[in-house]
């Protein structure tokens, strides 16, 4: 079964790397036939990559959440298919492939080339909240990542007398703007989710909700500062170049809450983070 | 002034320097070590090494900010801030009324599109209108008196403007959740040996802790570890942690026996008990002195994560000058017939001259000096939480809310299209304007979708400009 698992994977990540040229392809040459190729390949390549998630479920008999492969694969499934759905709601937001793609493609690799070991589950992991603690932080990943690229191409685009085909052909600032604050909406929402239902899995599993660790801390920290663009956004109307400024740098908070403070510190989130 | 302090409290301004501070304090959690995760040797030797900073950080409670005056008063504000803002969204919602309705073509930002058409009369106009505002599940509100004839105002999803309300309302409750736990919570922690009994008193908790506000955790009842176990999985990581516990209490006829797992907790009496993931072996040894009383004495060793790796500790023998140091094997493994046999690799220092070093098996005995000791017996010992509280009930009731608002605000946003028609010398204008919740403007590619829906409606040969 390993060996189908592994074979999954590398069919998904080929899948992955044809999208992305005919992405890149299509956004220099401005060719929209192309665009659509690279999103059915996109969906092919996330279907073989649901197929090698299964596989490795029922291998390793529990979902995809517990090494730093399986977090790794199962973010950038969920950033996958929350782009190729708005890709089929808003087909304008389709040149995002042109990053999303390939980083994904090169992160399962990644994952892969580190010989991903079998971990097994612990005592405190036999609950319904863990599911839903982390399908929703995944969730916010994915939207983040959305809203997040959406604002560095509109600071991008914002950029005054440029002569680039392809800066050129990104859409109109008010668009990019638009959707950044909805996808930043989505993923404060996942978030929030994802807090309180670790916060009720924490209790049932140590009889306390929160005990003010590095990640609870940061991770509040992260939606505190989300809570602040939602309200600047619509309370003192901020947008355009300082809203996709703030965005960013909410962004680069949930980076680091999930990948960078779990490197420096010790707590009971450490292991499954990375 | 009550009134100016309301005002105060809910400024938009205000809440963001609230939120703000909040953040400031979290990082400052971050960056100055707490006493929840440090021991008192740590802050000891932090104080000795810049004792006027500890001095410093230790004056604004900055080693226990999350329970610092300042902290608590932040949230106090906070609290007051979101009372304040509900109440004031609960009354506006109520006031729901014409004179909303009236003023939301001037509250309205965002674009407007105006169509031009021609050859339609009023009545036909409004008719086909109202057919493509249907087909889109819009309901026309009833015309307020004083509202112009020419205006139409459709809503989509009338209940959803409380959808801020409640997620707000959820937030409050979590709030309400946390300053509770707080207070009141009431919390122990005892590392119970197999076959000891746990009598509920506050005294006997190795590591109480409990809510600000006076209280112990205390019941009329006993419970009893009769037996602990491990569940590993085939490549040696922790599974399970069972513990199989009776609760003797004098008010039922029989004792009741239960089994708590991690994250399996039980309930009884009013009190939640869980399994902690701290666990190990007690040790119990005894050593005659010479004087023909033995001191019998249990020395509990944690385990570590690793079931193949001794457990070690170091601790005095009451009564004595003793100091054992000791490594425990739960099974040793020698190439003779002491196999799969508990041993424990002994040191017992007097100052530091070393007494006696050596292994020893369970049940047997070793002299040093004047000294007898005895490796009596082996027993695990399994960490057992007990809670008094009402908190999870509360938490499950935000996050209800929370969901519910967030469906609301996302998923059913409330909806107001806005549909003014006006003649001049010979043409019909409709212009559109629309808003999704309170304050955010139609999206104006949706606007334009719609106006063109009702233009392929009603035209027969049309005009058409649009203004931006």
């Amino acid at each position: 079964m390993l060996q189908y698992e592994f074979s999954l994977f590398w069919v998904s990540i080929i899948f992955y790397v044809a999208a992305s040229i005919f992405f890149t392809y299509a956004v220099f040459f401005h060719k929209k036939g192309k665009l659509d190729l690279g999103i059915t390949l996109s969906w092919v390549g996330l279907f073989f990559h649901s197929l090698a998630v299964i596989v490795r479920w029922l291998r390793v008999g529990h979902g995809p959440y517990l090494d730093s492969f399986e977090s790794i694969s199962s973010t950038i499934w969920m950033v996958i298919f929350i782009y190729l759905m708005t890709c089929y709601r808003k087909p304008h937001m389709k040149f995002i492939g042109i990053v999303t793609l390939p980083v994904a493609f090169l992160l399962i690799g990644l994952g892969l080339l580190a010989n991903p070991q079998i971990q097994n589950l612990p005592s405190t992991f036999h609950t319904l909240w863990l599911i839903v603690h982390i399908l929703f932080a995944k969730l916010t990943v994915g939207t983040a990542i959305i809203a997040f690229l959406c604002s560095v191409f509109y600071l991008v685009k914002a950029k005054k007398e440029t002569t680039n085909n392809f800066i050129q052909r990104l859409p109109a600032p008010v668009r990019l703007d638009t959707y950044s604050f909805q996808f930043c909406g989505m993923a404060f929402v996942f978030w929030t989710i994802s807090v309180i239902a670790g916060a009720i899995w924490a209790h049932k599993s140590w009889g306390r909700f929160w005990a003010w660790d590095p990640i609870e801390l940061w991770s509040l920290i992260t939606w505190l500062v989300f809570g602040i663009y939602m309200h600047l956004r619509r309370f003192y109307m901020i947008k355009g170049r300082r809203a996709a400024a703030l965005m960013v740098m909410c962004f680069i908070l949930i980076v680091a809450t999930l990948f960078l403070v779990p490197f420096f510190t010790k707590t009971v989130h450490t292991e499954y983070l990375l | 002034m009550l009134h100016s302090l309301k005002r105060l409290l809910t400024r938009p301004n205000v809440i963001m320097w609230f939120m703000c501070l909040f953040v400031s304090f979290c990082l400052l959690g971050v960056i100055i070590p707490q006493t929840n995760f440090h021991s008192p040797g740590y802050f000891k030797l932090l104080a000795n090494r810049n004792p006027i900073l500890f001095n410093i950080i230790d004056t604004l409670q900055l080693t226990h900010i999350f329970t610092s005056i300042p902290f608590i008063f932040l949230v106090f504000l906070m609290y007051m801030a979101l009372v304040i803002t509900l109440r004031s969204q609960l009354k506006r919602q109520f006031r729901i009324s014409y004179s909303q309705k009236r003023n939301m073509a001037s509250e309205l930002e965002g674009k407007e599109n105006i169509c031009q058409i021609i050859n339609m009369s009023a009545a036909t106009i409004q008719n086909k209108i109202q057919s493509v505002m249907v087909r889109r599940h819009f309901t026309l509100c009833p015309k307020s008196i004083g509202q112009p004839l020419n205006t139409l105002l459709y809503t989509k999803y009338q209940k959803s403007r409380w959808g801020s309300f409640v997620f707000h309302l959820g937030l409050f409750v979590l709030l309400n959740t946390a300053i509770y736990a707080l207070f009141f919570n009431q919390r122990g922690f005892v590392q119970l040996i197999e076959g000891e009994t746990f009598i509920g008193r506050d005294a006997n908790w190795l590591v109480p802790s409990n809510g600000l506000l006076p209280g112990n955790l205390t019941f009329p009842f006993n419970f009893r570890l009769n037996k602990f176990c491990v569940h590993y999985w085939d490549n040696d990581q922790e599974k399970q942690l069972n513990s199989q516990v009776l609760f003797i209490d004098q008010s039922e006829k029989h004792p009741l026996e239960r089994e708590i797992s991690v994250s399996s907790p039980i309930e009884y009496g009013g009190v939640t008990f869980y399994q902690s993931q701290d666990f190990g072996y007690a040790l119990t040894f005894a050593m005659d002195t010479g004087d023909g009383n033995p001191i019998v004495t249990h020395f509990t060793l944690n385990a570590v994560g690793d079931k193949h790796k001794p457990l070690t500790g170091k601790s005095d023998f009451p009564e004595s000058n003793f100091i054992f140091k000791l490594k425990f094997h739960p099974d040793i493994y020698y190439p003779s017939f002491f196999l799969k046999q508990p041993g424990v690799e002994l040191t017992i220092l007097k100052g530091n001259i070393i007494q006696y070093e050596g292994r020893l098996l369970l049940g047997q005995t070793i002299q040093f000096g004047n000294n007898v000791l005895t490796f009596l017996d082996v027993r695990s010992w399994s960490g057992i939480i007990a809670i008094r509280g009402y908190a999870l009930p509360l938490v499950y009731c935000s996050f209800f809310l929370v969901i519910s608002g967030i469906l609301l605000i996302y998923i059913f946003p409330f909806q107001q299209i806005y549909i003014r028609f006006f003649k001049d010398d010979t043409d019909y204008h409709i212009m559109i304007k629309g808003r999704i919740g309170q304050r955010t403007a139609y999206n104006h590619f949706e606007l334009r979708q719609i106006e063109k829906e009702i233009r392929d409606t009603v035209v027969l040969t049309e005009k058409y400009s649009a203004t931006i």
